[in-house]
């Protein structure tokens, strides 16, 4: 399994407990390692995507108790005792959240491999303000780089997901 | 559309095919982080890991390698550097530039690879790259393309004697004659530096299992037979005993191809009997590859009425330190360097150069975004000097509908000049374009120096033509299950552009059995079925015709079991929405296959081929032509210097639409992608090093760099040669951007910058705020 990547020893390690989807985990994690490398590599979930490990791109963006989170330089010891979002608890179930469904209507992915960070980054706008602006969708989504440029795509998909969920009566009760 | 209303005031109405298309194949799982790219792949049993040895001098001597400080760390297994090179058939050419996948001699840029180290850990791997004591000797390196192609530079590979990586013209006509008529003639040398493809997965990482008689590989790429062939021809085993599998790619853009590190990965597989990973870092990947810089020099002759006469053009090209596409890019430079104007007398020649940079790669538009933004900026300079507007210029002077390449006369080409005939009317898709900005395509009237606002406004207008796609051959294979699903085998990697849509969407319309009962196949060469790989805007011509044509097979093979069950004459059935029909009865596929004998198999296998010389770009492979138009209004802020995209429209012909919304993706994508290379993208050397390899320094397009003022036209004008009559779209719009932008500076503060990317910096020398740059 990918866990072999951080077979080299260390010198200090900690006890993290931690919440991920509704679902408990704990062990001991090297203090110097990355909450990317604890949801990727101990806790198996790859939907989070390894990028420029530089808190620039935004491909790794979990979210931390609710609030958007580059989880390549966020050490996995600060999390102990936290609730995390990551992409594959986006949705309920089947039922795909209104930011993914209007990411797949509008084609605002292309490779892919930003998709997760741009929805969770999403994601989190539309739960403090359901009716965002262009330009405020731009500032809110300044660190999730798209090289595919889909960005056109991304703007209407946030500005379609935010209409539905005013017409649900607000963004609360998914993700 | 209440949805269109809301992107700043759309005025580019979407075709029904928006509404009614079913979702491309590959989101659900992208949206939902199911879709798996390599790092997310399972580790073969046993797996070790890999990390690289670089050289942090961008030309350098190596005296000595030394590894036992290295190797005497625990969990290290092996190493491969020059020294440990022997038990190896390294040759991957005869040419020396090319000969070796580790440095022998010398370093010739810098991050060129040393070697590699494999470790029972990645991290112990990383460490023990560190404790490689590598003593380099340094020299003076060389960083562009004019300076190595000096007569006295030192060559960078000594055997070659000097610097020239490549050269080619195309000419015809009499250039001299031309000038010689000429009532103007306008100069302008126009530059584009080094850009980075900077995908957001990393470029190189590879996986690699020789440990039995197969050659087994993983690895993002966006040609599975490339990376089968290389190998093949490197260790001397029979292609057929490698084995590539491609899950999905995270961005190519031209980036992601066979590697001298997954080479070295293969050999430490065999040498360790144990299957390798190597995860490039992000700072690795930006010493993959980057796009060829260019130098265009262009000379124009022109009669009083706007009517060109005579283009001769020198570009210089930068292919850094190696030269795996130059013969490619070097005839592209020359082929682009006329762009999408008619000229009677036509003297075009391109010059590669060996330099000690990253090595240039394709590069979306490979070749050809350079001299278009050369050409385009020198033809919109020649149009203000006549004091002509540009719609008009263009109009007048751009190839016209039913033209070919060559106007007429004797040709002086290294590629072929036949081509096929323009199929569309420029005037009329430049009028379509500007108005998608609310303009006439007219030259802005100025205020006064003196009554100069902070913000001032420019439009700028450009095009481009390109040949339809490259040359090559794709083949595919369509089979019925028994459970009425239709599996589409085949090896184009979907790097984005929706491929695996395509192919879906394609196998649906040719069957008429529904896009829910295709299964398309990931890419695996185990299959055989070879494909020149997902680039040069080909897939939807190339493999999007070997996908028709096996499903034109299959389907007359289904007609035909049709008939044997359920009587008449196979002609006389017909499939729809996965229904066979005759005279009233009505059998579903699903039934059909189920009533087969079970050792009965409805298959259908299919082929295209598009030949001709990869030399001819625009040449004698050239089965259509692709145009693209970009109209763009910017604000620019005299103050600090700031450009602000406010209004963009783009334009290209489809044919026929396969997926509107990928097709769209691929246009809004191609810009957004230029606007980079315009606005803030610049690969820096100084002082023998590479100074921004890094994602803080290195600055990407990002949201709110996009004006929500977009619009993208793509027309259904003209049928193509693919399937339904589609043609190739993603490489139209990428390089209307710098020139279209470059353009719009010029008619809004009246000075025309002549270099990418158009910093504030640049805008603020240019309006005498700050002094002239030093050479």
């Amino acid at each position: 399994m990918i866990g072999s990547e951080l077979r080299l020893q260390t010198v200090q390690t900690a006890p993290v407990s931690l919440m991920v989807n509704g679902q408990p985990w704990s062990g001991d994690v090297p203090v110097e390692e990355v909450l990317l490398d604890l949801i990727r590599s101990r806790i198996g979930l790859t939907g989070t995507k390894r990028g420029c490990e530089s808190e620039v791109c935004g491909a790794c963006e979990v979210l931390v108790d609710g609030a958007p989170v580059s989880s390549c330089n966020f050490l996995a010891f600060e999390a102990n005792g936290r609730e995390h979002t990551t992409i594959e608890g986006v949705a309920d179930g089947d039922q795909l959240h209104p930011v993914q469904e209007a990411f797949i209507r509008n084609v605002a992915a292309q490779c892919g491999y930003c998709t997760s960070g741009q929805i969770m980054s999403a994601v989190a706008l539309l739960r403090e303000n359901t009716s965002p602006t262009y330009e405020e969708i731009a500032q809110w989504m300044v660190g999730n780089i798209c090289r595919c440029g889909c960005y056109p795509a991304i703007a209407r998909s946030i500005m379609e997901a935010g209409e539905e969920l005013r017409a649900k009566g607000g963004a609360n009760g998914q993700g | 559309m209440a949805r269109d209303e809301r992107r700043g005031g759309s005025r580019v109405e979407e075709p029904e095919l928006a509404r009614t298309e079913r979702p491309r194949v590959d989101l659900r799982s992208k949206v939902t982080g199911q879709a798996q790219y390599l790092e997310d792949l399972p580790e073969p049993s046993n797996v070790t890991y890999a990390a690289t040895i670089r050289s942090p001098y961008s030309h350098a001597e190596i005296v000595s390698i030394d590894v036992s400080r290295a190797m005497a760390l625990p969990g290290v297994l092996g190493v491969l550097t020059r020294d440990q090179l022997d038990e190896y058939e390294l040759n991957l050419s005869p040419e020396p530039w090319d000969r070796h996948f580790v440095c022998i001699d010398r370093a010739r840029f810098d991050g060129d690879l040393v070697g590699m180290i494999v470790a029972e850990d990645l991290r112990t791997a990383r460490k023990a790259a560190e404790l490689v004591d590598v003593e380099y000797e340094i020299l003076p390196p060389i960083f562009s393309a004019a300076e190595a192609l000096a007569p006295d530079a030192p060559p960078i590979y000594e055997e070659k004697g000097d610097n020239e990586a490549a050269i080619s013209h195309m000419g015809w006509g009499d250039v001299d004659a031309g000038f010689a008529e000429a009532d103007l003639v306008v100069e302008g040398t126009f530059t584009c530096p080094s850009i980075f493809h900077h995908p957001i997965e990393p470029c190189m990482s590879v996986i690699a299992d020789w440990t039995s008689d197969v050659i087994e590989l993983w690895t993002p790429s966006n040609n599975a037979f490339d990376v089968v062939d290389m190998n093949a021809q490197v260790f001397g085993v029979q292609p057929e005993q490698v084995r590539v599998h491609i899950p999905y790619v995270g961005g190519n853009f031209g980036a992601k191809h066979w590697t001298r590190e997954m080479l070295v990965a293969v050999a430490l597989s065999s040498k360790l009997g144990r299957p390798v990973k190597y995860v490039a870092m992000e700072e690795e990947s930006f010493l993959s590859t980057a796009r060829h810089a260019m130098t265009y020099k262009g000379k124009v002759g022109l009669k009083a009425d706007g009517t060109v006469v005579a283009l001769d053009v020198d570009v210089d090209v930068d292919t850094g330190s190696r030269a795996n596409t130059t013969e490619t890019v070097n005839g592209q430079a020359t082929s682009t360097a006329r762009g999408a104007y008619s000229v009677p007398n036509l003297r075009a020649r391109a010059r590669s150069a060996f330099t000690n940079k990253v090595s240039a790669a394709h590069f979306r538009n490979t070749g050809k975004s350079q001299p278009q933004f050369g050409v385009e900026m020198l033809m919109d300079q020649a149009a203000r000097e006549l004091g002509i507007d540009p719609i008009d210029f263009k109009a007048k002077n751009l190839q016209q509908r039913g033209q070919g390449l060559a106007a007429s006369g004797p040709r002086n080409s290294t590629g072929s000049t036949s081509s096929a005939a323009l199929d569309i009317d420029f005037p009329t898709i430049m009028k379509m374009t500007v108005e998608a900005i609310g303009w006439d395509g007219r030259a802005s009237q100025h205020p006064s120096e003196e009554s100069a606002e902070r913000f001032v406004r420019g439009r700028g207008l450009a095009v481009s033509l390109r040949r339809g796609s490259a040359n090559g051959v794709a083949s595919a294979l369509a089979v019925l299950g028994r459970d009425g699903e239709v599996s589409i085998s085949h090896n184009a990697p979907d790097v984005g552009g929706g491929e695996y849509t395509m192919i879906s969407v394609v196998a649906s319309r040719t069957l008429g059995i529904p896009q829910s009962q295709i299964r398309v196949g990931e890419t695996d060469t185990s299959n055989q079925l070879r494909y020149g790989g997902t680039s040069s805007q080909r897939t939807t011509v190339h493999m999007g015709n070997a996908v028709n044509d096996a499903c034109e097979h299959l389907k007359t093979e289904i007609l035909r079991a049709a008939a044997r069950l359920h009587g008449g004459r196979s002609e006389e059935w017909q499939i729809d929405d996965g229904v066979l029909q005759r005279n009233g009865t009505r059998v579903t596929v699903t039934d059909l296959v189920r009533a087969l004998p079970e050792s009965e198999t409805l298959r259908g296998s299919g082929f295209y081929e598009q030949s001709g010389s990869p030399q001819g770009a625009g040449g004698d492979n050239n089965n259509y032509w692709s145009p693209g138009v970009a109209a763009v209004e910017i604000e620019i802020d005299r103050q600090s210097g700031d450009i602000r995209v406010v209004k963009y429209a783009a334009l290209a012909d489809a044919g026929t639409i396969m997926h509107y919304h990928s097709a769209r993706g691929q246009i809004e994508g191609g810009a957004i992608l230029g606007l980079g290379s315009t606005l803030f993208e610049e690969v820096h050397y100084a002082e023998g090093q590479l100074l921004n390899a890094d994602p803080f320094q290195y600055r990407l397009p990002q949201l709110g760099d996009v004006p929500e003022d977009f619009q993208t036209i793509i027309l259904e004008a003209e049928k193509g040669p693919g399937p339904f009559g589609a043609k190739g779209i993603a490489n139209t719009s990428i390089g209307c951007v710098a020139p279209a932008v470059g353009n719009a500076i010029y008619d809004a503060i009246g000075v025309r910058l002549t270099s990418i990317p158009f910093t504030p910096e640049k805008i603020l020398r240019a309006l005498g705020t700050l002094p002239p740059a030093e050479e």
